[in-house]
C-alpha cells in the first residue's frame, strides 16, 4: 500500500486533531440534522443534500447581490433551505405517506432520489451564469497561529457556531415542550398521537430543526472554499454513515460520533495517501454493516430491524395521517 | 366465577349537575354513535356499531379477540377515519375529527399496549400527558396522581420502562389524568396484569368517576373485574353490537362463552 | 450521424444496466443501490486487461463478467438476509467502497481512470460509434432477451411473489433466499456486462462514469419506463437519454446546460411518477401497445348474469363447485404417520423473559377439524410459526407423517404436505387473483431457472396445467370472474378465500388456517365455515386457531384449549365449554 503520506510528528498530529475536529463539527451538523429526521419522521430524506448545498448558494448570492453583511447571509440561506424542506415534506412526503400507509417508506425515499437529483441540477443550472458556483464573501479570512496548529479565524468560528448550534438543538430537544412532543414521536408514534399530538407539526418543526443544523454547516463549508452544486453529496454520505452506526442515540452521542469520523478522516493521513481518506470512512460504514449481518446470523434466526429510523411514520399507524393531519 | 359483591364497589348514580364539576356534565348522553363502520384499508373491521355512553357512566364492551372493539375505540377517538355512522360527542358531531381537536374536548385514550414513553422519564411520560393541560391546572391534578399512585410520586426521574407492568398501567392512568378528562377510553386496562393491581386500577376507577362525574367506556375481555365497576356493557361479536347487557344480567349468566 | 449513433449505443448500453436493475429491483423487490460498482468492475477490467496486459477483448470482457458475479455473490449472500433499509445500506456502503478504492488507485488512474484507444475485437476496430453500434447491440439484445425471459416467466412469477410478500412465498413451498440470491448474482454479472460494454463505447473506464448517481439514474431509468416491465426499461432508457439532446437541439441550450436540464427533467419525473404513476409509464403486466389501460381487470366488474362478484358467494344463490378431487394424488409422504398426521411433543418457545410456548403436546387427527383456542396471550399464533419453522424452537419435536421435520425450513415443511394461512392473509397485491393461486401450485419446472432455457416445452406445458388447476380452484371458491382482477383491489372477505384457494392449491394434505374468522362480516363467515368443511370433508386435516368460539362452535370437531403456552384441555366443544375451571381460565378470574 502507499507509504503514509504524512511524517507522524506531534505538531502534524496537532494539525490533523485541529482540522479533523472542525470537519468533524461541520459532519455532526449533518449527522445530527439528517439523523433527527429519520428517527422521529422515518424518512430517508436523501434530499438533505440538496437543501443542505441551497443554503450555501443563498448565502452566498445575497452577499454578492444584496451586501449582506456574513451572519445575516447565514440566516438567510438558512430560512430559504428550511423553507424548501418544509415544502419538500408538506407537499411530497406527507401526502404520499398519507396515501400509502405502512408501504410508503421506499417510496418516499425513491420520491427523495428525485427530489435530491432535481435540486442540485437545478441548483447548477440557475447559478450556470457564475460557472455552477458561488463563494461566500464578508468574512475576512485570517490565520491563527497556537501551539503547532495553523489553523484559521474561519475554522475557528465555524467551530464554535457549529458547536452552539448543536448544544441549541440539543437544549430543545431535552428541555423544551417541543422537545418532549419530538421524542415522544420518535419514542412511541401511537401514543403520541393518542395524547393529541399533531404528527403534522412535529415533522415539520423537525424537518425545520434538522435542515437549519446542515445549512449552518455547508454556509461554513463554503466560506473556506466555494459552494458547488454538489457539495451536498459527501455530507449526506457521511450523515448516512453515521445515523446508522449511532443508531438512535442522543444528539450530542450522534455529534460525538461524527467528530470520531472527521478525526478517523484527518488522521488516516498517517497510514493512507490524501485520496483515501474518504473511502476510510465509508470501509468504516462497510465493516459495521458486514459486523451487524454476522451477529445477526449468529445469534438465533430474528429479522434485522434498523436500528434509526422509526419503524412506521406517524402517518403511517393505521391510517392515522388521514385524520391526525 | 363471578365475583363477590361485597368487595365490588357500587356504582355511583347518575351524577346530576349539581354534584360533579360543571365543566364534566352535559345532562343525558355524552357519547352518541350511531351505525358507526370502520377499517383499515381493503378490511373493514366495524361493520354497524351503535352505542352511547351517559354522563357519569361506565361502560364496558365485550367481545372475541377481533371483535372490532379496539377499532371501534380508536375510531370515536379520532385514529382512524369513520368509513360511514355518526359519532356525537358533547352535542357535536365529532366524527373524522382530529385525534388533538378530541383531546382538546377532553377525551383521553389509554391503549392496550405501549401506553407510556419507556425511553422517558416518569415526570417527562406526565407532562406529556398534561400537554394541552392549562398550566394554571397543572399542579392540583399532579397532586391527585400522587395520592392516587404513590409509586409516580416516588420515582419521577426513572425512565418509564423500568417500572413493571402495573407501575406502567398506573402510568399510564395518571397521564390521561393529566389532562383532566371529561371521558375516558380504556382499551383492555387488565392486559398484562396481576388480579390484585387490576382490582386496584378498576376501584381507582369507579372512585374517580363517582368523585368527578368523568365517564369511562372500557373495553375488556376480564369479564369478572370489568363487571366490578361497569354500570352496563355492549357485547360485540364480527364488527357489530350482539347485544347489551346490565351488570346484574351478567352477573346472573353461568357463562360467556355465547357471547364471545 | 455518429452523433445520432453514439446516442443509440447510449441507449443500448443503459439498457444493459437498466434490464438487469428492474429484474433485481422491479420484480425481485430486491433494492440493488451498487449496479454502477458491478458495472466498474466489468468495465475496468476490460480496459486493464486489453490496453495494460495486451489480452484479446472478448477473454478479457469474460473475465470481467466472471469477476462481477462472484462479487456481485459474495454480496449477495451477506446483504440478502436483511431487510430493506440495510440491504440499502449495505449496497451503497459496497458502491462507495469499489468506487473509491478504484479512484484511489494509482495503478488504475487515480480519479481520471483508464483509458484505450485500441479496443477490438480479432481485427475488428470498435472506434467510431458506428462501429460500437452491433457489439452493444447484440449484447443489449442478449441480455434484454435473457431478463424478459426470466421475468415473464412462471420463476418471474416466484420473483414477484417474493417482492410482494416473502414470508407469503416461502410459506408457498420457496426457497425465497436462494431465488433472490441467484437474481442478484445474475443481474450484477448483467451489469459487469453492462460495464464492459459503456467502457468500450467510451474508451476509458473511471470512477464518475460508475458512480452513485449513475446507479440513480439507472434506478430513476427503471421507475419511470415501468417498475417490472422489460418494455418499460426501453423506453425509460430512450426517454432520459434523448432528453440531453432534446434539450439541446429543441431547446436550444448549451451541451453543459443541456445535461444539467436532464438530470432537473429525470429528478422532476421521478417524483411525478410516484405520485401520478406509481407504476411507470408501461406497467407491469402490460405491453406497449396497450400501454394505457391497466393490464388487470378492476374489482368492479360484474358478471355476466348480473350479480355481484363482491359479494359472498351464498348471496349470490350460486351452488358451491365441487371440491376439486380430480387426479389429485395425495402426496407420497402422507401415507405415513398413521392417525395422527401431525405430533406435537414438547415445544417450548420463549422471547426475552416471557415463556409463549412451554411444553407443549397435542395431535391432529387425520381429516378432522382441530381448533385451538384459548385466552389472549396463550400463545396461539406462536405454535404456528414454530410448527411451520418460521420461527426456531427451544425445545419439543415436530412430526408430520411420521416424519421429524423439527428446524426444517418453511418452505420445506410445505413441501412435505403442511401448509398455513395467515391472520393478516397476505395475498400477493400486484399479482392477479390467478397468479396468487398458481404460485400455490409445486413443483412447477419453471420455479428453476435452468429448464426456461433448456425446457421450455416442458414449462409451456406445465404453466398451462397449472392454470388450468389455478381456474379449478377459483371454480372452488367460486371467484372465476376475477381471475384478472389485482388480488391488492379485492375486498378482504375475497382475499380471504384467494388465500385459500393458494393453499389448497399446494396439494397439502394439513392445512393450518390462522383466524379464518376475523375481519370479515357474518356473510363470509358462513361462506368460510361452508369452504372449510368443504376442504376436510375432501379429506384433508385442519388445524385452525381462532378467537370468534361461534366458528369454532360450528366447524371444529376437536377442541384444543391452551393457556399461558401449555395445552390444559382438549375434546368436543360444548364438552370444554361447560367446564367451569376453563370458563375461569378464559374469560379471567376475581
Amino acid at each position: 500500500m502507499a507509504t503514509a503520506a504524512l511524517p507522524f510528528t506531534v505538531a502534524n498530529l496537532e494539525q490533523q486533531l485541529s482540522t479533523g475536529l472542525v470537519s468533524g463539527t461541520g459532519y455532526a451538523l449533518v449527522a445530527v440534522g439528517f439523523g433527527l429526521i429519520i428517527t422521529v419522521t422515518g424518512r430517508f430524506h436523501i434530499a438533505y443534500g440538496a437543501t443542505y448545498a441551497l443554503s450555501a448558494f443563498i448565502a452566498g448570492q445575497t452577499g454578492l447581490s444584496w451586501g449582506m453583511p456574513f451572519w445575516a447571509s447565514l440566516v438567510f440561506g438558512v430560512l430559504v433551505a428550511v423553507v424548501i424542506a418544509g415544502l419538500m415534506e408538506s407537499l411530497v412526503y406527507w401526502p404520499l405517506n398519507r396515501r400509502l400507509g405502512a408501504a410508503a417508506l421506499m417510496t418516499i425515499f425513491i420520491a427523495s432520489l428525485g427530489l435530491s437529483t432535481a435540486g442540485s441540477n437545478l441548483i447548477a443550472l440557475l447559478w450556470n451564469g457564475s460557472g455552477g458556483s458561488v463563494n461566500i464573501s464578508g468574512f475576512s479570512v485570517s490565520t491563527v497561529h497556537f501551539l503547532d496548529v495553523f489553523t484559521t479565524n474561519l475554522a475557528i468560528t465555524s467551530f464554535i457556531t457549529g458547536w452552539v448550534a448543536l448544544l441549541a438543538v440539543a437544549a430543545v430537544i431535552r428541555y423544551t415542550k417541543l422537545g418532549r412532543m419530538i421524542r415522544a414521536v420518535r419514542v412511541n408514534q401511537r401514543l403520541s398521537l393518542a395524547i393529541g399530538i399533531n404528527p403534522r407539526v412535529v415533522y415539520l418543526m423537525v424537518f425545520a430543526l434538522g435542515t437549519a443544523l446542515g445549512a449552518v454547516g455547508a454556509v461554513f463549508t463554503a466560506a473556506e472554499s466555494t459552494a458547488t452544486s454538489d457539495m451536498g453529496s459527501t455530507p449526506i454520505l457521511y450523515a448516512i454513515t453515521v445515523s446508522f452506526i449511532a443508531g438512535g442515540a442522543a444528539p450530542l452521542v450522534v455529534a460525538l460520533v461524527a467528530v470520531g469520523v472527521g478525526l478517523l478522516e484527518s488522521l488516516s493521513i498517517f497510514v493512507f495517501q490524501p485520496q483515501w481518506s474518504q473511502v476510510v470512512v465509508f470501509a468504516a460504514l462497510l465493516i459495521y454493516v458486514l459486523a451487524k449481518v454476522v451477529s445477526e446470523n449468529l445469534g438465533a434466526r430474528r429479522t434485522v430491524k434498523p436500528v434509526t429510523p422509526a419503524s412506521t411514520p406517524a402517518g403511517a399507524v393505521e391510517g392515522a395521517s388521514s385524520l391526525c393531519s | 366465577m363471578a365475583a363477590s359483591d361485597e368487595t365490588a364497589v357500587t356504582p355511583a348514580a347518575t351524577a346530576t349537575g349539581a354534584d360533579g364539576p360543571a365543566s364534566a356534565l352535559v345532562e343525558g348522553t355524552l357519547l352518541q354513535v350511531t351505525g358507526l363502520q370502520a377499517g383499515y384499508g381493503s378490511k373493514q373491521v366495524v361493520f354497524d356499531v351503535s352505542l352511547n355512553v351517559g354522563a357519569g357512566e361506565i361502560v364496558g364492551i365485550v367481545g372475541h379477540n377481533g371483535a372490532g372493539k379496539t377499532t371501534t375505540l380508536n375510531t370515536i377517538f379520532g385514529i382512524l377515519r369513520p368509513r360511514g355512522g355518526q359519532v356525537v360527542y358533547r352535542g357535536e358531531n365529532i366524527a373524522g375529527r382530529t385525534c388533538h381537536k378530541n383531546v382538546l374536548a377532553g377525551m383521553t385514550l389509554v391503549p392496550s399496549e405501549q401506553f407510556v414513553f419507556t425511553d422517558l422519564s416518569v415526570a417527562e411520560n406526565l407532562q406529556l400527558g398534561a400537554l394541552w393541560t392549562p398550566p394554571s391546572k397543572r399542579p392540583e391534578l399532579l397532586e391527585s396522581v400522587y395520592q392516587i399512585f404513590p409509586v409516580i410520586k416516588d420515582n419521577l426521574k426513572m425512565r418509564a420502562g423500568q417500572f413493571s407492568g402495573g407501575q406502567q398501567r398506573m402510568l399510564s392512568i395518571g397521564m390521561a389524568l393529566m389532562a383532566d378528562p371529561k371521558f375516558m377510553l380504556f382499551d383492555e386496562p387488565s392486559l398484562g396484569l396481576a388480579p390484585a393491581v387490576t382490582i386496584r386500577v378498576f376501584d381507582t376507577l369507579r372512585q374517580l368517576v363517582n368523585e368527578r362525574g368523568i365517564s369511562v367506556l372500557i373495553l375488556e375481555q376480564n369479564m369478572p373485574q370489568l363487571l366490578r365497576v361497569v354500570d352496563r356493557v355492549y357485547v360485540m361479536r364480527s364488527g357489530r353490537i350482539a347485544g347489551e347487557e346490565t351488570v346484574d344480567q351478567l352477573r346472573a349468566r353461568e357463562h360467556y362463552w355465547d357471547i364471545f | 450521424m455518429q452523433l445520432t449513433v453514439s446516442y443509440l449505443d447510449q441507449i443500448l448500453v443503459l439498457l444493459v444496466f437498466t434490464v438487469s436493475v428492474n429484474l433485481v429491483m422491479g420484480y425481485a423487490g430486491v433494492f440493488n443501490a451498487a449496479a454502477g460498482a458491478f458495472g466498474a468492475i466489468g468495465g475496468y477490467s476490460l480496459v486493464w486487461l486489453t490496453t495494460n496486459h495486451g489480452w484479446a477483448f472478448i477473454p478479457a470482457m469474460v473475465t470481467g463478467v466472471a469477476v462481477t458475479a462472484v462479487f456481485g455473490l459474495l454480496v449477495g449472500y451477506a446483504a440478502l438476509r436483511l431487510q430493506a433499509l440495510w440491504l440499502l445500506l449495505l449496497t451503497l456502503a459496497v458502491q462507495l467502497v469499489l468506487i473509491g478504492t478504484l479512484g484511489g488507485l494509482t495503478s488504475l488512474g487515480g480519479s481520471t481512470g483508464l483509458q484505450t484507444n485500441n479496443l477490438n475485437i480479432l481485427g475488428y476496430q470498435l472506434v467510431e460509434p458506428t462501429q460500437v453500434l452491433p457489439v452493444v447491440a447484440i449484447g443489449s439484445v442478449l441480455v434484454f432477451l435473457l431478463c424478459y425471459r426470466i421475468g415473464e416467466s412462471p420463476y418471474g412469477r416466484v420473483l414477484r411473489g417474493i417482492r410482494d410478500d416473502e414470508t407469503a412465498t416461502r410459506s408457498l413451498g420457496k426457497n425465497t433466499f436462494s431465488y433472490k440470491l441467484i437474481v442478484f448474482t445474475l443481474t450484477a454479472a448483467m451489469a459487469g456486462f453492462g460495464g464492459a460494454l459503456l467502457s468500450a463505447d467510451t474508451t476509458t473506464a473511471s470512477p464518475s462514469l460508475f458512480g452513485f448517481d449513475v446507479s440513480i439514474q439507472v434506478i430513476a431509468m427503471v421507475i419511470i419506463g415501468g417498475t417490472a416491465n422489460m418494455w418499460g426499461s426501453i423506453v425509460g432508457v430512450t426517454l432520459v437519454v434523448l432528453a440531453t439532446p432534446f434539450f439541446e437541439n429543441v431547446i436550444n441550450l448549451s451541451t453543459n446546460t443541456a445535461s444539467l436540464a436532464q438530470g432537473l427533467a429525470y429528478g422532476l419525473a421521478l417524483v411525478i411518477v410516484v405520485f401520478f404513476r406509481p407504476q411507470g409509464i408501461i406497467p407491469e403486466g402490460a405491453v406497449p401497445w396497450r400501454w394505457r389501460r391497466a393490464a388487470t381487470v378492476p374489482a368492479t366488474l360484474v358478471t355476466g348474469d348480473g350479480t355481484d362478484p363482491l359479494a359472498p358467494a351464498h348471496e349470490r344463490a350460486a351452488a358451491p363447485a365441487p371440491l376439486v378431487t380430480t387426479d389429485r394424488a395425495p402426496r407420497p409422504a402422507a401415507a405415513g404417520g398413521g392417525d395422527n398426521v401431525l405430533e406435537v411433543r414438547g415445544l417450548t418457545k420463549s422471547f426475552g423473559g416471557n415463556t409463549a410456548v412451554n411444553d407443549l403436546s397435542f395431535d391432529l387427527r387425520r381429516g378432522k377439524i382441530t381448533a385451538l383456542i384459548g385466552p389472549n396471550g396463550a400463545g396461539k399464533t406462536t405454535v404456528f410459526n414454530l410448527i411451520t419453522g418460521a420461527i426456531p424452537a427451544d425445545a419439543g419435536t415436530v412430526t408430520l407423517f411420521g416424519r421429524d421435520i423439527s428446524g426444517l425450513r418453511p418452505d420445506v415443511i410445505t413441501g412435505l404436505g403442511m401448509t398455513r394461512s395467515f391472520q393478516d392473509v397476505r395475498v400477493f397485491p400486484s399479482l392477479t387473483v390467478l397468479e396468487n393461486i398458481m404460485l400455490g401450485i409445486q413443483d412447477h419446472p419453471g420455479d428453476d431457472m435452468r429448464n426456461l432455457f433448456a425446457r421450455p416445452g416442458q414449462v409451456r406445458r406445465a404453466e398451462r396445467a397449472a392454470r388450468d388447476r389455478a381456474r379449478e380452484w377459483l371454480r372452488f371458491i367460486d371467484m372465476e370472474p376475477l381471475a384478472r382482477v389485482r388480488a391488492g383491489s379485492l375486498g378482504f372477505g375475497q382475499q380471504k378465500l384467494v388465500a385459500l384457494a393458494r393453499i389448497l392449491a399446494t396439494d397439502s394434505e394439513v392445512l393450518l388456517l390462522d383466524e379464518p374468522g376475523s375481519g370479515i362480516d357474518h356473510a363470509w363467515i358462513d361462506q368460510m365455515i361452508a369452504v372449510v368443511k368443504q376442504v376436510s370433508e375432501g379429506g384433508r386435516t385442519v388445524c385452525i386457531v381462532e378467537h370468534n368460539l361461534e366458528v369454532v362452535g360450528r366447524l371444529a370437531d376437536h377442541v384444543c384449549f391452551m393457556e399461558l403456552g401449555r395445552l390444559t384441555a382438549e375434546g368436543g366443544f360444548a364438552e370444554l365449554t361447560s367446564d367451569p375451571r376453563l370458563t375461569e381460565a378464559y374469560f379471567g378470574s376475581v
